[in-house]
Formats: C-alpha cells, sequence, structure tokens
C-alpha cells in the first residue's frame, strides 16, 4: 500500500498503531530475496494477539531462517473492516503493508472457538476464496493450527491444512515444501505445484491434516458415524507434533514489543510445558502432555536477553501452573537478582491454590499487586475429587489468610458452575468458602475487610478430555445456577461476575462440532457476527439464525451426553492420549476418585509417553505436593 | 542527579501514535539503552520522565522534547547514541542536552506551537489567504464547538500568528514579525506563491486550557475556502515547540524568529 492511502486509512481509525507493523524487534525483511513468504493470522484484535506467545515463537522461528518471511495480521477491527470495504481495499500485513494475497501462505492460530467468524472474514477481506474447495493454484495456502485445532472439524472446509500439535518442529516442514513446490515450477511467479499436488505433499508430514482428503459419514440419527482417508497413503489419523526437549527449541528472546496497549505487556519465559495435574475438564492439561521443563541455566539466560531486548519492565512465568517448576530453588533466587537490577518485576499468570505459592508470589520483586487470583474451581471437596483437582478447604484458606497478611487487599477466586454431577450442596459450598476466605481474609487483615470477588464460567466440554462426553447443561438450568449463587455470594459481602451463558453455549457447541458446523459458521459470517468473544459484539439472535438457516441444532452439539462406543468428530485427531484413559478417567470422576499426577512418580498411564518415545523431562526429581491444585 | 532534555522527531509511522503509547515506546527505548534512569518511589516504580503537550495521533513532529533525570552524569554523543540506536522507526534523536540546575520543565518551557498544515489542492493561494484574513481579521470571538463534550473554544484568540507558505519546493521569503505584539498581530502576506499543491500554511497556536484544540483552527479555517475537506491529522506537522515571552525561545533555550526552524 502506498504510504499516501496508508495515511488517509490510518486517519479514520480509533486506534491506528495497531496496525503500524512499526514495532521494536519487527522484522522487515526484503520480499524479494525470501524464497517462502507467510502471513500469521492472529483472528482477534492486535491488543489480545500480541500477548500471545505462539505467534511470537512462530514469528521469531520462521524469520530467523534466512529464505523464509513472516508478517503478522490480526483481526481488523470493525472500523478497518468497514474502511476496507468502503474503500474495496484488501486486508494487509502489517509489516509490509501488502495485501494478504501475494503471500505463499497463510497461517490462523485457533486459540478460541469464538474466533471463528473472525476467520472467515479475514480471509474474505483478503480477497481469497472461503471455500478450500474453491480456492484456485494462484491463491495462498490457508493453514491453521493452535489448541483447538484438536477438534479442527467445524472448520473444515475453509482450511486446506491443519498443523496439529506443537508447531516449532512442523512448520518449517511446510514451509519447506512450499518452497519446493515454488522451486520445481520453476522461477515464475505465483507458479508452483498444483493445488492438488501441494496437498498431496503436505499430507506426508507428520502433523498435517487435510480435511479435503477425509470423508465424514453420519447415521441415520446425525451423529459422526466415522470417518474415510480418502487416498490409500494416508494414515488412518493425525498424530500432533511434540517438541520432546524444549531446551532445543527455538524460543523468542527478542519478541515483538507492542505499540497499541496489549493485554498483556510483558516479557514471557516458558518454564515448561504440560501439565499433568489431570483435571478433567482441561484441555491444555491432556493435549500438551506431558510435562517439559526448560533447564534453569536456560532460563535465566533467556530471562536476561529477553530483559535485554524488549525493555519490559516484567516478566512473566509462563506454563500451565508454573509453581509447579521442579527447580524453583535454582531457579527464582537468581532470576530475582536478575531482575532487581534492572527494575524488572516478576509475575506468575495464576497462583496455586496454597499458602505456599502466595508466599513465593510475595517474594518476588514487584510482586505485591493489587489483586491475586486463586481457582478453586468448585465448592465442596466431593465435587473437587470429582473434576481430580486436589485443592482442599485448608489449602484456599490458608492462601487466602497468607495473601491479605501479605498485604494484598482484594482476590478473586475462580469457580466453574455446572460440572458434571455437580448439586445444590456444591453450590452452597462456593457460597460456604466464600463466607470462610472472608473471615480468614479480614482476622488476616487485622478486622480490615478484604475485597473478595467471585468469577465464575460455565463448564464446557472439550475434546480430548474426561469430560468430552459429559454434555453442557441447558441453558435455563445454568442462568437458575448462576442466579442462585450470585444471591448466596452477594450475601456473604463479595462480588460475583459470570462469564455469559449463551457464549460458554456457543463455545460447546463449536467445541464439539462437527464438519456441517461450517455451514453455521458460513451462516453466521455472513450475518455480521464478528468477534463473537466480546460482549458488546456478540448477538446471539444471530447465532440461532444462522444454526436453523443450516439445519442443525446447537443443543445437539453442546448438551448431548455422548456414549463411549459412538464415534467423535475428532476421532482423526490423534493428540496421544489413549481413548481407554479417558474413559478410565471419566468412570473414576463419577466414582469421586482422584488419580494421581505422574510427576511424583507413579506412571496413571494416559499412553503420552509410549505413543511419542518420550518421558516427562523434570529438572530435579519432583517434590509436587499433588493434593494442592 | 542531572536533568537531560533530548529534542527528538516523530514522524513516518511512529506518528500515528497516541500520546501514551509514544511514552510507552521511550521509556522501553530507553530501558533497552542502559541509560541509568531514575526511578519513583513506591509501589510500582516508574522513571522520572516528563514530555511536552501531546501531539494529536497522526500529526508529525519535527523538534519534540523529553525531559530525563538520571542517575549520574552521562556524557552527550554516547547518551544519545545509545538511545537511538533503541528507537522505532520514525522516532529519530535530534539532540541531547544537559539542564542547567532549577532549569524550568518541559511544561514550563513551551506555551505555543508552530504548527504546519499542507493544505489540499483545490483552492488557489487566493482564497486560502482570503479564508486568513477573515480568521484573523475580526476581533469578535470566532467559535469552534468540540463535538465529544460541546465545550467552546475562541479559535481567533487560540490563534498567535498565521501565514501562507511554500512547502516542499523553495521556501517562502518569510518577513520577520515582531513578537510581543497581541495574538493575531503576527500575520504576514507572503506574496507570489504557486497556487495548488505544495501550500502550506503556518500556525501558531497558543497552548492552554481555553485555547482551542489544532482541529478546531483548521475545521473553522476550512469552511472559509469553501474548500471540500475536513481536518486531516496526517497532512500537519508540528514544526516547533516554543515560548513567547517578549521573543520566540525554544526549549535548547535558543532565541528563534518567527517561522526560524
Amino acid at each position: 500500500m502506498e504510504q499516501h492511502d496508508l495515511d488517509e486509512l490510518l486517519s479514520h481509525l480509533e486506534k491506528p498503531a495497531r496496525y503500524l507493523g512499526s514495532e521494536w524487534n519487527a522484522v522487515h525483511k526484503d520480499w524479494d530475496r525470501t524464497a517462502v513468504r507467510m502471513a500469521f493470522a492472529f483472528p482477534d484484535l492486535y491488543e489480545v494477539g500480541m500477548s500471545h506467545l505462539g505467534l511470537q515463537i512462530l514469528y521469531g522461528l520462521v524469520n530467523a531462517h534466512p529464505d523464509y518471511l513472516m508478517e503478522r495480521v490480526f483481526a481488523p477491527a470493525p472500523d478497518l473492516e468497514a474502511e476496507l470495504r468502503r474503500g474495496g481495499l484488501p486486508l494487509f500485513s502489517l509489516e509490509s503493508h501488502r495485501p494478504l494475497r501475494d503471500f505463499d501462505l497463510l497461517g490462523f492460530t485457533l486459540q478460541y472457538e469464538l474466533t471463528f467468524t473472525n476467520i472467515l472474514n479475514m480471509i474474505d477481506l483478503a480477497g481469497i476464496p472461503l471455500m478450500s474447495c474453491e480456492r484456485s493454484d494462484a491463491d495462498p495456502l490457508v493453514i491453521a493450527g493452535g489448541p483447538v485445532a484438536a477438534n479442527p472439524e467445524p472448520l473444515a472446509p475453509f482450511i486446506d491444512a491443519f498443523v496439529i500439535g506443537e508447531g516449532e518442529d512442523a512448520l518449517p516442514e511446510v514451509l519447506s515444501v512450499i518452497r519446493q513446490a515454488k522451486e520445481s515450477a520453476g522461477a515464475s511467479l505465483r507458479a508452483r505445484w498444483s493445488r492438488q499436488r501441494l496437498l498431496e505433499k503436505l499430507a506426508g508430514i507428520p502433523g498435517v491434516y487435510i480435511p479435503s482428503f477425509y470423508s465424514v459419514e453420519y447415521n441415520k440419527e446425525g451423529r459422526v458415524q466415522g470417518f474415510t482417508a480418502l487416498r490409500p497413503e494416508l494414515q488412518s489419523c493425525v498424530r500432533r507434533r511434540l517438541a520432546p526437549d524444549l531446551n532445543d527449541v527455538f524460543f523468542p528472546t527478542a519478541p515483538v514489543v507492542p505499540l497499541a496497549e496489549a493485554v498483556h505487556e510483558r516479557g514471557m519465559l516458558e518454564v515448561f510445558r504440560g501439565c499433568t495435574r489431570g483435571c478433567r475438564f482441561c484441555q491444555a492439561g491432556m493435549i500438551y502432555r506431558p510435562v517439559r521443563e526448560r533447564d534453569p541455566q536456560t532460563l535465566l539466560r533467556q530471562a536476561r536477553e529477553i530483559i535485554d531486548k524488549t525493555g519490559y519492565e516484567e516478566i512473566s512465568l509462563v506454563s500451565l501452573s508454573s509453581l509447579d517448576y521442579s527447580d524453583l530453588d535454582g531457579l527464582l533466587p537468581a532470576l530475582g537478582d536478575q531482575c532487581t537490577l534492572s527494575r524488572t518485576g516478576i509475575s506468575l499468570p495464576s497462583l496455586r491454590v496454597d499458602s505456599f505459592s502466595v508466599d513465593i508470589a510475595q517474594k518476588l520483586p514487584g510482586g505485591r499487586r493489587t489483586s491475586l487470583t486463586l481457582a478453586p474451581e468448585a465448592g465442596t471437596q466431593r465435587l473437587r475429587d470429582v473434576i481430580n483437582k486436589g485443592v482442599t478447604e485448608a489449602d484456599l484458606l490458608e492462601a487466602v489468610a497468607a495473601a491479605a497478611a501479605a498485604g494484598w487487599s482484594a482476590i478473586k477466586l475462580y469457580f466453574m458452575v455446572g460440572l458434571p454431577t455437580e448439586t445444590q450442596a456444591d453450590l452452597e459450598g462456593i457460597g460456604d468458602l466464600v463466607r470462610k476466605a472472608q473471615r480468614a481474609g479480614r482476622s488476616a487483615r487485622g478486622g480490615k475487610k478484604l475485597r473478595l470477588s467471585i468469577s465464575a464460567s460455565s463448564f464446557v466440554p472439550k475434546a480430548h478430555t474426561p469430560f468430552q462426553w459429559e454434555g453442557q447443561l441447558p441453558r435455563q438450568q445454568l442462568t437458575e445456577r448462576h442466579a442462585f449463587l450470585r444471591e448466596l455470594v452477594k450475601s456473604s459481602g463479595a462480588d460475583y461476575h459470570w462469564h455469559d451463558i449463551k457464549t460458554s453455549f456457543l463455545e460447546a457447541s463449536l467445541a464439539r462440532g462437527d464438519r456441517r458446523l461450517a455451514g453455521v459458521l458460513f451462516e453466521a459470517w455472513r450475518r455480521g457476527c464478528r468477534f463473537d468473544g466480546w460482549t458488546e459484539h456478540f448477538n446471539f439472535d444471530l447465532w440461532q439464525d444462522s444454526f436453523r438457516a443450516a439445519g442443525l441444532d446447537p443443543e445437539f452439539y453442546a448438551g448431548r451426553r455422548l456414549s463411549y462406543d459412538e464415534a467423535l468428530p475428532w476421532d482423526m485427531i490423534d493428540v496421544g492420549i489413549d481413548r481407554e484413559f479417558l474413559v478410565r478417567e471419566h468412570r473414576r470422576a463419577l466414582a469421586g476418585a482422584a488419580t494421581a499426577d505422574c510427576r511424583l512418580g507413579s506412571c496413571e498411564g494416559c499412553g503420552v509417553c509410549p505413543s511419542f518415545g518420550v518421558e516427562p523431562r523434570l529438572v530435579k526429581a519432583s517434590t509436587l505436593d499433588v493434593s494442592k491444585g | 542527579m542531572p536533568g537531560y532534555r533530548i529534542e527528538y522527531s516523530k514522524t513516518g509511522r511512529a506518528r500515528w501514535l497516541s500520546h501514551l503509547e509514544l511514552i510507552r515506546t521511550f521509556i522501553r527505548a530507553l530501558r533497552r539503552s542502559g541509560l541509568p534512569l531514575v526511578f519513583s518511589q513506591g509501589f510500582n516504580p516508574h522513571p522520572r520522565l516528563s514530555y511536552c503537550p501531546s501531539l494529536g495521533v497522526g500529526v508529525a513532529g519535527l523538534r519534540e522534547y523529553l525531559d530525563a533525570d538520571l542517575a549520574a552524569a552521562t556524557p552527550l554523543p554516547e547518551g544519545m547514541a545509545s538511545l537511538g540506536r533503541q528507537l522505532p522507526p520514525g522516532l529519530e534523536i535530534g539532540c541531547l542536552m544537559e539542564l542547567p540546575p532549577a532549569a524550568p520543565g518541559i511544561g514550563k518551557a513551551v506555551n505555543c506551537a508552530w504548527y504546519r498544515l499542507a493544505l489540499p489542492p483545490e483552492q488557489t493561494a487566493d482564497a486560502w489567504q482570503q479564508a486568513i484574513d477573515c480568521l484573523v481579521g475580526g476581533s469578535d470571538p470566532l467559535y469552534y464547538k468540540r463535538p465529544k463534550d460541546g465545550k467552546l473554544f475562541d479559535v481567533r484568540s487560540a490563534l498567535s500568528a498565521c501565514r501562507l507558505t511554500e512547502v516542499g519546493g523553495k521556501r517562502s521569503e518569510a518577513g520577520t514579525v515582531e513578537c510581543g505584539a497581541s495574538p493575531g498581530a503576527w500575520r504576514e502576506r507572503t506574496p507570489a506563491l504557486k497556487e495548488g499543491e505544495g501550500l502550506g500554511l503556518d500556525l501558531l497556536v497558543d497552548f492552554g486550557d481555553a485555547a482551542a484544540p489544532l482541529r478546531g483552527i483548521v475545521e473553522t479555517l476550512l469552511p472559509l475556502t469553501e474548500a471540500a475537506g475536513c481536518y486531516e491529522p496526517a497532512r500537519v506537522t508540528r514544526m516547533a515547540l516554543l515560548r513567547h515571552n517578549g521573543g520566540l525561545i525554544n526549549p535548547l533555550g535558543e532565541r528563534k524568529q518567527l517561522w526560524e526552524a
């Protein structure tokens, strides 16, 4: 885009800084001297996408390769979309402000089901045909990856290829195939193998799923009956990719520093990947196994570089539960010294529910902030055993007292409503906990009241978890339960915030969706649905119309309890967890039986290690207290 | 601890940064540069910096300023180089100066700004000159109503001087006007301007709570020419920040003539 046109466009936007592409550490490569050009597409606003570690990893990784180039594009805010459509302008990348159509491939990251309409919108604004089958050889390849690709089916017709699992290994292989495709086609511009030939080659890369190479069959009741690989050379299912040793993989120590203020502005230090606490609702806890820790030396070096190269005021220890890192003693004091010297704070995205965690958090440089979040998830010991969240009432009250005594004046407690087997007693249990927490806080603060706020979401069953067979409660019941809980919590003198029920309902219907839902996504996009995860943009009526227009019932996807013997829409995706393990875990859940964390030594047989020929990689023998979660 | 004043320009893509975005960008650049910043006390220590009056989003600035306290005396060329290396595209250091003890901060060192507006090509120089005459010629208040809150500003009283000029091409022969005259009296004619593209409007605008915003001045001026168009920040450049007090002086302590870069 010409500078003048860009200025003209930017002058109409509320936050032009979202689209400048001139951030510190942004990479501006020579377009003509790179063999393969990829646009990384984040289907949400700049502010959200720039807080995402995966973007920074892949951006750094691809741009570190001399022959590859990666630029960024985010979902255009409504004001930019309006300008683009008004002026007939194509969606463009941030770094070179080129139309997305000029790239060889466009890669979406799937972090949240409610960004799906933004994906359709971005493909459309790029001027690329929406459906994979309508794209020509001259169109860019459209790929997608990320955690939500664990069930890619609702997006199947729109995406040429999914990359399942960790992208650090798989993406360079994809780019290398595209490079071959372009080179063998001669020096001509966009000429490459036919799209079909390219997809065939890509299908040979482990972890790459080409949805058009599989057909899905449905039975009379409208359930998925099974799927068929349409080519003899294809594996029956696609196993996710995994990096066995995180010390060996690329990590971005010069991440792009946002210009427009992002949701989280801090250096991210990934201490480990994977979590084996085994919370039964948690998808991340299943699909990123096993636990792989980075060495403290690696982490200290990376922290030093991040501080030097970004100037961030804060470093965040990122993982699914950072205080489970086995060598905190080896890491934190040295990291603390490093950070104190450079006036850098250290933060933890979430805290384990115990006083140990609170003590650690308090001692971190810049560690004591205004608010602290703890997630007991459920109100009674019985229900916490069902979900395998090994936290006790005593843990919670000690953590609250420790936090209050250490000077935190506001604490947020996070719960889930509508968990499998939940009864009124479990909701009353939350009220009870809140009262006790209030009391513990007050006495630790010398009589001063603690500001407690309760945040409650609704349970959403997710693929590849022990609760994948469970249905979500009907909306009416969820509404009643939240209303009941709200009164209880308010009468205990705490604030109550709940996550929008319709949003959770839609999330559930997409999370366990099959390929037919693509029709709903199309209808919803066509009706103007965008940014569905944002309360101010979410329009449930349009979604209901869209389901109706596509002849599908959202309740069928969100609420139905599945049986163990039926085929699941995501069966072609193999995350390495044995189905028998998930069944066993589901049964143990219903029996209220806890399952231990394998970091303590006893293998619970989830199947991941034999699947990949790997082992959990702990820096030190774990002294983890798994009774606390 | 010594105080320093940094002169920088904000152009290109960086002109689209808001004031807050600019501040965060500078803080991080300063942190990366390794200059010995001084931090405030308290729970959330932040570097002791002060900024000149904010620039509208989209407006370029050629001579903008930032004051920073440093914990130790810093050699100027090295300090300039180490910060300069850390700035993203569009931000460039012009110079670094050590402030004399007890020098007024940047906020007190300026009370007016020279803006240059690249004029849309549709109107002739004569039409613009007539509009300017009309704007500065009268003495009655000429009000601009700010859309977001309906607050009224007197455009005439905010404007200290104004002239037509050529931009891009050869410089206009601008005569000097004595400072210290009453507001509105700094107007001057610049004859023999070419018509069309390349025409610019120089404005010397006062700061202050009651002073009309630049957008208001421009939006009041445009209808006077019957030109189609609206305030476009990308056409505006803040040429200089100055203090007028009997004469014009820039934040580096240099005396300046009106319209002198």
